[in-house]
């Protein structure tokens, strides 16, 4: 101290200061840190203990399930399946990101250096390497014993129908999110809402499953029954395919509905795709045309014309009209029809569909009753499906109209429609005159298997009077008994319908392909008292084009399945008469080939049925109610009268609980296997063998109730464990 | 009469064996997870480990305290060229000998060392002797600075590429202040700084987990997410501890949330269970080390005591301070730990045999007082 100067007796020397100044550095330092401290202990403070509070717990998503989609008889046409999602806590690794990918690699079944990368590049303590992977992955990744490696047991959707309704039903991405057709439309239903439970953790990740902190259980999605028939959909599906094939069309769409109700009963589109590998088809063959894409409609948009010149009181069915024999000159434009003729009364004009006839009148109508009469068939505006991505088709307004738009419009030119606003309005002649709202969704059914319907029958206004809906009606049996429509004719079944060729406007705006049509044909039966709309399009070549030629002998072969698939039909007395027995038998030789649909887990009653309605024949193994497995497998195509046979089970009767079996001890395979075959669904912790398991073995459990495993490796310590601290 | 009028600091004494208790408390309750995990369940396994080193530590301190500090001044070439070629030898060691990829340790079987914790006290005893020469202008460069400069880098260059940039960094650092305190000029220093500070920069550029430290702490400044996890988990250790701490032993980030939590980050550890209270605790500790440390330097018998007690008393207070600015996120992580806190053996018997030198010349001072004032002829070596 002060001594050590007061001894040499001399002022403070230079030296001293130096010493002096080097520690009150040394103290500057001291205070810096000291002033640091106080910025984090206490300015700082509440920040830090939210970060800290925040990662002491751990939240283990409980997944809730996804809603199934089923069709209007209750078959599923969509499924979950378990499935096992493989992710990386970088913490608890042991090696490096080079050594985990190569052993991993081969398992995972994806090459070394992408799985490094993958596991490089996410920033975070947590990577996901393969999401919903087969159930059977799971042992052979534990088998590995990396440390940090979590399974995670998830399901995905399952499309055990592949190609038939893919359009409609669309598919989910790897989050089991909705991203096409309903479900997209209606993920918010069917995703329901995901539970967690939140425990504590030690910076290794691990849990402590006794310190549940919070438990909030999901909500599981609700299931959707559709409008659709899934038989008259692999109806549609299987006629499109084969119509596509035989008239060499580039692609088509076949829309089946229910006239009275507006239900859409089938809707098939080619190209299609596996909704189970969507990732693998492109975009075009995705999207659902049958909404998504607006076409000219042609000859088959006459029936607006003809419809503002009945309910205007212009014409009556007899008047006759000159037909100009072929030719007419209208505003220097030709207009030409494909058949001569001289006079036609108007029902022959619309029977004969001819161009000259139509145009004249619609001279006659002008331009704002055939406007107005164009937006009361609902063409210009969504249909308001509840299908994602309709478009509105284009119906310009009067003012934007040409001095020959008024003739082009009235055969279907200069405008577009998508190919259900075009069925939609022939259901509005069906109905007598009423324009319907499409449904897609029927019902809706809540975790209490409550059913509440989703949508009821919706008119959107009249289109035109019912006697005139009426005159219409019959215009369109006479278009398929002795005009264009021949070819659709079914003895003993009164058919309506129009026939419809429009050639491609070319992309550039400027005229009319000559190599691409557009074949459709559109008719509904029985004609007294419709009860099927069927409407088939098909983008042909030049040899094909007309409706009359490629559409309209689909169109016959789709209502003659229907007719065996309909006993109500078969029952008419006309039907009867004629064929007698042999007529089912006759038109059953049609099918040829048909995909077989999942019947498992179905009562043997309701498999029977759906059997007997393809005319397969079926036979049984084993004892019981439900269907437990079936041979060949859902999707395979079988032919008529081909054996299919179901193996049946038990069903058991239970109280909705059981008793919580004891996995302690086993490795997580034998529990994973154990679990799931009791129906509950483990939430995984660690690798290796299972240490705690929650609920206790041996306590009463309700059945499908979420268990927690915990899991840790069997670490075996060397005797000898040399220490790595020393500094 | 002499002998009961020499008296060691006993208040230093205090002070250092005092953080020795803390840093065994602290090193029991942030090991115990991790021994458990490690050693069939023996929780204390860490501690015992320090147990005996502490003794050993304190056993060479006793003695060191008796010892005449001029003699390490005396024998200092000797500690200076042994180190010096044991670091070199360490350069050239088969890489299988590596520790944890570095050559910075070096295995005698029974315990691992730590050589440069020695040549950082090797290299102050030299400069201590080189200082305290009477025929030595410290103010003239060539003949007065760059011979110690020269031995300064030696020791240095042979740290760096173990690679251990932070102690070459350190020990540089300390060399640097012990020419100041001797009065060397300031542009001299600071264009040795600047050199220095340059070279081990671009040390830390060259080795690649340097350079990712370095600039992810720039880069942490700027953005909190981006800062490593230790840092973060150290700032939560802190702040979470808030004024109070959560109480001794009850820290949760020392449930492997916090990599290393009783080595280089036990004191964020103390300041988790013990909160502020603690963490200025400690730091008050040192700086009452630091300002006995200066007091005896002052008081020093001759220079060489001088220079040895600003040495150590430095090597000492940068440590514990530049330990916490790490833990504080102030500067880029390094791998320096607290000074008798710590769990290491190393640093702690290093760190304690330099007190016992501080003891030594502050008793020897205290002895020099006596016999100034009764004309006692002899300072007999035999001091107790």
């Amino acid at each position: 101290m002060a001594k050590g100067r007061l001894k040499k007796g001399s002022p403070m020397s230079r030296e001293d200061v130096r010493i002096l100044l080097t520690e009150i550095g040394l103290l500057l330092f001291a205070g810096v840190i000291v002033i640091r401290l106080l910025y984090i202990q206490l300015w700082e403070r509440s920040k830090y203990e939210a970060m800290a509070r925040k990662q002491y717990v751990l939240e283990i998503p409980l997944e809730a399930k996804r809603g199934v989609i089923y069709d209007r008889n209750m078959n599923a046409l969509v499924m979950n399946e378990p499935c096992i999602s493989v992710g990386l806590d970088k913490r608890q690794m042991e090696g490096t990101s080079q050594q985990y990918a190569k052993r991993l690699a081969p398992v995972l079944g994806v090459s070394a250096s992408w799985l490094r990368n993958r596991i490089r590049s996410v920033k975070g303590q947590f990577v996901w390497l393969r999401r919903r992977l087969d159930v059977e992955y799971a042992a052979r990744i534990s088998a590995l014993n990396l440390p940090g490696i979590r399974l995670e047991k998830e399901t995905r959707r399952v499309y055990p129908h592949h190609e038939v309704a893919s359009h409609i039903i669309g598919f989910t991405d790897v989050d089991n999110k909705g991203i096409e057709g309903i479900e997209l439309q209606f993920n918010d239903i069917l995703s329901g809402k995901d539970g967690f439970i939140t425990i504590q953790r030690d910076g290794f990740g691990r849990a402590v499953p006794e310190n549940v902190i919070r438990r909030e259980e999901p909500v599981d999605g609700k299931s959707l029954v559709l409008t659709i028939d899934y038989i008259l959909q692999t109806i549609a599906t299987e006629e499109l395919r084969h119509a596509i094939n035989l008239y060499n069309a580039r692609s088509g769409t076949v829309i089946i509905l229910n006239p009275q109700t507006g239900e859409i009963l089938a809707m098939a589109n080619e190209p299609s795709y596996n909704p189970n590998k969507a990732g693998k088809y492109s975009f075009d063959a995705r999207r659902n045309r049958a909404v998504t894409d607006a076409y000219e409609p042609g000859s088959t948009f006459k029936i607006v014309p003809f419809a503002a010149m009945l309910e205007y009181h212009l014409k009556k069915p007899d008047d006759l009209m000159f037909c100009e024999n072929g030719v007419f000159m209208l505003r220097g434009r030709r207009i030409r029809d494909t058949k001569a003729h001289a006079w036609l009364t108007m029902q022959d004009v619309f029977a004969y569909s001819s161009n000259i006839g139509t145009v004249k009148m619609a001279l006659e109508l002008g331009e704002q009753r055939l406007y107005e009469m164009a937006r009361k068939f609902g063409f210009g505006r969504e249909t308001g499906i509840r299908l994602p991505g309709e478009t509105p088709g284009i119906l310009r307004p009067i003012s934007q109209w040409s001095s020959f738009s008024l003739a082009s419009m009235a055969i279907g030119q200069e405008l577009a429609c998508n190919t259900l606003q075009l069925a939609m309005a022939y259901a509005a002649i069906a109905n007598g005159g009423e324009l319907l709202n499409p449904r897609i969704a029927r019902e809706v059914i809540d975790a209490d298997s409550r059913k509440k319907p989703a949508s009821y029958r919706q008119s959107l206004g009249r289109v035109v009077s019912e006697e005139t809906a009426k005159k219409l009606k019959h215009m369109l049996i006479r278009v398929v008994e002795k005009g264009t429509g021949k070819p659709a004719k079914i003895d003993g079944l009164q058919i309506a319908g129009k026939t419809g060729t429009a050639q491609k406007p070319l992309s550039n705006g400027r005229g009319y392909s000559q190599t691409e049509f557009v074949s459709s044909f559109v008719g509904f039966f029985p004609a007294d008292r419709p009860k099927y709309l069927v409407l088939v399009k098909l983008d042909t070549d030049q040899e094909n084009q007309w409706g009359g030629k490629a559409a309209a002998p689909t169109f016959k072969r789709i209502a003659q399945k229907i007719r065996v698939y309909d006993r109500e039909l078969q029952s008419e007395k006309q039907f009867t008469q004629r064929n007698g027995a042999h007529g089912r038998k006759v038109v059953t030789q049609e099918l040829n080939g048909i995909i077989l649909p999942d019947l498992s887990n179905r009562k043997l009653s309701a498999a029977r049925a759906i059997l007997e309605g393809l005319a397969l024949k079926m036979s049984t193994e084993g004892k019981g109610d439900f269907v437990l497995n079936q041979k060949p497998a859902p999707g395979t195509r079988v032919r008529k009268g081909q054996e299919v046979v179901l193996q049946l089970f038990e069903a058991v009767v239970s109280d909705g609980y059981m008793e919580m079996p004891r996995v302690l001890g086993l490795s997580l395979r034998e529990a994973l296997s154990k679990l799931s075959m009791l129906g509950l669904s483990p939430v995984v912790y660690g690798h290796g063998k299972v240490v705690r398991q929650k609920p206790e073995p041996g306590s009463r459990v309700r059945t499908g109730i979420r268990v927690v495993v915990e899991c840790e490796p069997e670490v075996i310590l060397p005797t000898a464990v040399k220490v790595g601290y020393e500094q | 009469m002499i002998l009961r009028k020499g008296k060691i600091d006993y208040l230093l004494l205090l002070a250092v064996v005092l953080l020795v208790v803390i840093g065994l408390t602290f090193i029991y309750t942030a090991s115990s997870a991790k021994a458990a995990d490690r050693f069939n369940g023996d929780s204390a396994y860490f501690l015992k480990m320090q147990i005996i080193r502490v003794i050993v530590g304190l056993m060479a301190m006793a003695w060191v305290m008796r010892v005449d500090y001029h003699t390490w001044i005396r024998r200092a070439p000797l500690f200076y060229w042994l180190i010096l070629t044991v670091l070199l030898f360490m350069l050239f060691m088969p890489s299988s000998w590596m520790i944890r990829g570095t050559r910075r340790w070096i295995d005698l079987g029974f315990v691992k060392l730590q050589p440069s914790e020695f040549a950082k006290y090797a290299l102050i005893f030299m400069l201590a002797k080189f200082l305290s020469m009477r025929d030595l202008d410290i103010k003239r460069f060539f003949d007065g600075i760059l011979p110690q400069l020269i031995l300064v880098g030696l020791i240095c260059g042979a740290i760096l590429p173990e690679p251990d940039a932070s102690s070459a960094l350190m020990i540089f650092l300390i060399a640097l202040t012990m020419m100041f305190a001797a009065g060397a000029r300031l542009v001299h220093l600071f264009n040795i700084l600047s050199t220095g500070v340059l070279i081990v920069f671009a040390g830390f550029l060259v080795i690649p987990y340097q350079r990712e430290r370095l600039f992810s702490f720039i880069s942490s400044l700027r953005n909190e997410s981006e800062m490593s996890w230790q840092v973060k988990q150290s700032l939560i250790s802190l702040g979470n501890g808030g004024v109070f701490g959560v109480g001794l032993g009850q820290s949760r980030q020392k449930m492997h949330w916090l990599p290393d939590p009783f080595t280089d980050f036990i004191f964020s550890i103390i300041g988790e269970e013990l909160g502020l209270i603690g963490t200025l605790g400690i730091i008050a500790l040192f700086v009452f080390i630091i300002y006995r440390g200066f007091r005896i330097a002052l008081n020093a018998p001759d220079a060489e005591g001088r220079f040895l007690a600003v040495g150590i008393t430095t090597a000492i207070g940068l440590y514990a301070f530049m330990n916490m600015a790490v833990i504080t996120h102030l500067v880029p992580t390094t791998g320096i730990p607290m000074p008798f806190v710590s769990y290491g053996g190393s640093s702690l018997m290093t760190h304690l045999a330099a007190v016992g030198m501080l003891l030594n010349i502050s008793y020897q001072s205290s002895l020099r007082y006596v016999k100034s004032r009764y004309g006692v002829r002899h300072a007999s070596r035999q001091y107790f």
